[in-house]
C-alpha cells in the first residue's frame, strides 16, 4: 500500500478546494468534464510522470454527477491512477468504466439525498424558525447544513481515495438506501410540523380566511399536480385578494 | 443609489454561490432576504419577505429540466424594495409595504428566471466549444475559464438586480398608493397555505404521507393545547 503515499492528504485537499466552484464550468456538451479536469490540476504533476497524454486531457470526456458526490468519484479515480503509476494493470478504459459506472447511480442518489431531502429539510426548518422570529435558529440551520455538505465533500474525496474499486459495492449496498430512507422520513416529519404550524395559524385570522384557505389549499394541490408553479398562483391571488377586500370590505 | 449598487453586488455574489458554488443556502430567499434586511437596516421586513418567497418556492427543486424562478433576484429585489421603501419614506404601513415587496419579489423572480435563460445558454455554448485536448497550457486555460465564468455570473445577476431594483422602487411607490391595506393583509394571510400545499405535494408519496399527516396532526394538537 506504499504506492498510496504518492498523493498526500494536502494534495487531495487542494483537489477538494477546486471542486467547490465546479458548477461554474458546467456545459451541455461535456457537462462537468472541464470542472473535473480543472480539479485534477494540483495533482497532475505527480501522476503525469512519463506519460504521453496528461492526466487532465485524459479526463476531458463527458462526465456528469451530483456535485456533492463528485469528490467521491474523483478520490476513487485518483486511487486508480496512483495504482497504475505503481505498476498495477489499470488501463484508461478501466478508469473510464469506473467513472461511468459510478457517475450515473451517484447522480440519481445525490439528487434524491441532497436536493430532494436534505435541502428541503434544512429550508423547512429555517422557515419554521423564521415564522417564530428566531434568528439564532436560522443561523444554526445555515451553519449545520454547510457543515454537513462541506464535510461530506471532504470525507468523499478521502473515502474515494481509500476505497478505489470498492466504492461500487458501498454505494450499491443497503446502508446507503437506509440512509436515504431516514433522511426522507425526517424531511416528511419536519414538513408535517410546518404544515401544522400553518394550519394552526389560519383559524386565528377569521372565518373568511378559513374558508378562502380551504379553497386555496384544494386549488393549489390541484394546480401543482398539473405542474402549474405555486408562484403563479400567489401572483394571481394578489388582485383577487384586493378585489375581494373591495367587495367584502374586510378579511 | 448606493444601496442599489450594494444590493446588486450582494446579488452577484449570491448568484455565484447558487450557480457555481456549493449552494450554501445563502442564496435561498429566506437567507438572502434576511441578509438584505440586515444591509438595509430593516431586518424583520427582510426576513418576512424572504420567508414568504421561500415558502412559495420551496417545492421547486433544482433538478434536471425543471424551470426555476431566479430566487436570488426575487429575494434581493423583493426584500430590497420593501426595506428601502420603509427606510426612505418612513411609511408606517409596514404590512402593506411588506406585501408589495413580496409581490415584486415573486414577479421579478419569474421574469429574471426567463431572462437568464439566454445568458445561461450563451455560457453553455461557449464552454461547450472549448477544446483543450491538444493545448499545452491546459491547467491555466481551465483556471482562466473558471474565473471568467464566475465573473460572468456575477455581472449578469448584478446588472439584472440593479435594473429591476431601480425600476421596482418607482413602481412600488405608485402601487402602495393604489392598493388597499385590507386586500394585501388578506393576501399575506393566505400565502402560507400555498407553501403548505407545496410541501404536502412534495412529500405525498406512498410511505412518507403517513409521517407527514401524523406530524401535522401532532403539531396542531400540541399548539392548540399550549
Amino acid at each position: 500500500m506504499d504506492n498510496l503515499n504518492t498523493l498526500t492528504r494536502f494534495d487531495l485537499f487542494r483537489v477538494f478546494l477546486r471542486l467547490l466552484f465546479m458548477q461554474g464550468l458546467l456545459n451541455r456538451r461535456g457537462m462537468q468534464n472541464l470542472a473535473l479536469a480543472n480539479a485534477l490540476a494540483p495533482v497532475a504533476g505527480k501522476i503525469d510522470a512519463g506519460r504521453v497524454k496528461s492526466l487532465q486531457s485524459r479526463h476531458l470526456d463527458f462526465f456528469n454527477c451530483n456535485p456533492n458526490f463528485v469528490p467521491v468519484i474523483v478520490g476513487g479515480l485518483l486511487r486508480l491512477e496512483v495504482e497504475r503509476l505503481a505498476g498495477k494493470p489499470v488501463s484508461d478504459n478501466d478508469i473510464q468504466y469506473f467513472k461511468k459506472s459510478l457517475a450515473g447511480p451517484l447522480a440519481a442518489a445525490g439528487d434524491m439525498l441532497f436536493i430532494g431531502s436534505a435541502k428541503p429539510l434544512a429550508l423547512t426548518c429555517a422557515c419554521i424558525f423564521a415564522i417564530y422570529k428566531f434568528p439564532i435558529g436560522l443561523l444554526a440551520v445555515f451553519l449545520l447544513y454547510n457543515l454537513t455538505i462541506i464535510s461530506c465533500r471532504l470525507w468523499g474525496i478521502y473515502f474515494g481515495y481509500a476505497k478505489g474499486w470498492e466504492l461500487v459495492d458501498f454505494f450499491t449496498g443497503p446502508v446507503f438506501q437506509r440512509l436515504l430512507g431516514v433522511v426522507h422520513g425526517i424531511g416528511a416529519a419536519v414538513a408535517g410540523i410546518f404544515v401544522g404550524v400553518v394550519f394552526d395559524r389560519v383559524p386565528q385570522t377569521g372565518p373568511w380566511v378559513l374558508v378562502m384557505g380551504a379553497v386555496l389549499l384544494g386549488t393549489t394541490l390541484f394546480a401543482l399536480r398539473r405542474n402549474v408553479p405555486a408562484s403563479w398562483l400567489a401572483i394571481i391571488l394578489f388582485p383577487i385578494s384586493v378585489l375581494l377586500s373591495l367587495l367584502v370590505g374586510r378579511w | 443609489m448606493s444601496f442599489i449598487v450594494e444590493l446588486s453586488l450582494i446579488a452577484g455574489l449570491l448568484a455565484i454561490d447558487d450557480r457555481a458554488g456549493w449552494q450554501s443556502l445563502l442564496a435561498q430567499p429566506v437567507f438572502a432576504g434576511s441578509l438584505v434586511g440586515l444591509v438595509v437596516g430593516e431586518f424583520q421586513v427582510g426576513v418576512a419577505v424572504g420567508l414568504v418567497l421561500e415558502i412559495i418556492w420551496l417545492s421547486i427543486l433544482p433538478m434536471r429540466g425543471q424551470r426555476r424562478p431566479d430566487q436570488v433576484a426575487g429575494a434581493v429585489v423583493g426584500a430590497g424594495t420593501a426595506g428601502l421603501l420603509l427606510r426612505l419614506t418612513a411609511d408606517p404601513r409596514i404590512l402593506l409595504i411588506t406585501a408589495v415587496g413580496i409581490l415584486v419579489g415573486l414577479i421579478v423572480g419569474e421574469v429574471t428566471g426567463r431572462l437568464l435563460s439566454p445568458f445561461n445558454r450563451f455560457q453553455n455554448v461557449v464552454l461547450g466549444r472549448v477544446d483543450l485536448r491538444n493545448s499545452s497550457r491546459i491547467a491555466s486555460g481551465l483556471l482562466g475559464l473558471q474565473l471568467a465564468s464566475l465573473v460572468y455570473i456575477f455581472l449578469v445577476e448584478g446588472l439584472l438586480v440593479f435594473t429591476f431594483l431601480s425600476l421596482s422602487l418607482n413602481v412600488t411607490e405608485w402601487l402602495t398608493g393604489a392598493v388597499s391595506l385590507v386586500g394585501s393583509q388578506g393576501w399575506l394571510r393566505l400565502l402560507p397555505i400555498i407553501g403548505a400545499a407545496s410541501l404536502i405535494h412534495l412529500y405525498w408519496q406512498h410511505s412518507l404521507k403517513r409521517v407527514l399527516v401524523m406530524f401535522t396532526v401532532l403539531t396542531v394538537l400540541v399548539l392548540w393545547i399550549t
